[in-house]
């Protein structure tokens, strides 16, 4: 019985991480992906590990699990956050279908066509400087524009 | 074919369709941020597959690994946020 739920619990585990990995490959853009991966990702990797606790049974495996499991709750959020953050303020291209809620509230740095980083770019090829939105506030200050504010920003 | 012998070929299977995938992503970018997503996601892949190894291979100590995986996959994403974030800044506005 224990070996049947095991069993259950490894495969599990393993398809919503194979969910995990087709959303990040097929999702539209760098935020919608770092959602799939981090979430799906987290109870994957969670549900294999009470498997193989369950598979060894003891109190040392089940310490083990335990504690990966509470590190991984603990660093894949903040990990996100980071990567999130930094995908933003480097100007990943956003989803058409996605309302700018962090417009004004965050730097964002203008990007060019094929997703590289401009600043990168330059570096490598010592081109003159791109454009880049002023820093570190925009002008008219942190308020949002009205026109990308909040929950009614559904564009059609 | 025993029953945990069927799940751990079956497991298996899956978490290499995911990590064909996710490597799909990493190569084809096209931006760094989703590089660094798919980079992410292959640290939790790789916690998956440790933890496989260690119930297949009966070897507890796969588990102590698998942490340390979890580990380095959260300070190498922590890195490279913190590396898109400084290079996205103008160099008149860097203190360093």
């Amino acid at each position: 019985m224990t070996e049947i739920l095991a069993a259950l619990l490894l495969v599990l585990g393993a398809a919503i991480a194979l969910i995990a990995a087709i959303g990040v490959a097929r999702l539209p853009d760098a935020f919608l992906r770092m959602h799939a991966a981090t979430k799906a990702g987290v109870v994957g990797a969670g549900l294999m590990l009470a498997g193989a606790g369950l598979a060894f049974g003891g109190g040392d495996a089940w310490l083990r699990v335990g504690l990966i499991v509470l590190f991984l709750l603990v660093t894949v959020p903040i990990s996100s956050h980071a990567l999130g953050r930094a995908a933003y303020i480097g100007g990943a291209p956003l989803w058409p279908g996605s309302a700018d809620a962090l417009a004004g509230v965050l730097p964002r740095q203008s990007i060019d066509e094929d997703g590289g980083l401009p600043i990168l770019a330059k570096h490598a090829a010592a081109m003159p400087a791109p454009a880049i939105e002023a820093m570190p506030t925009p002008p008219g200050g942190l308020a949002r524009p009205a026109s990308t504010g909040g929950k009614s920003g559904t564009p059609s | 074919m025993t029953l945990m012998g069927a799940a751990l070929a079956l497991s298996a299977l899956l978490l290499a369709a995911a990590v064909a995938l996710t490597g799909w992503r990493m190569l084809r970018g096209p931006g760094i941020a989703d590089r660094a997503v798919a980079m992410d996601l292959l640290g939790l892949l790789a916690v998956g597959v440790t933890t496989l190894a260690a119930v297949a291979g009966g070897h507890l100590a796969l588990l102590d690994i698998a942490l340390g995986l979890g580990l380095v996959g959260f300070v190498g994403a922590v890195g490279v946020a913190a590396f898109i974030t400084r290079a996205s800044r103008p160099p008149e506005a860097r203190d360093d």
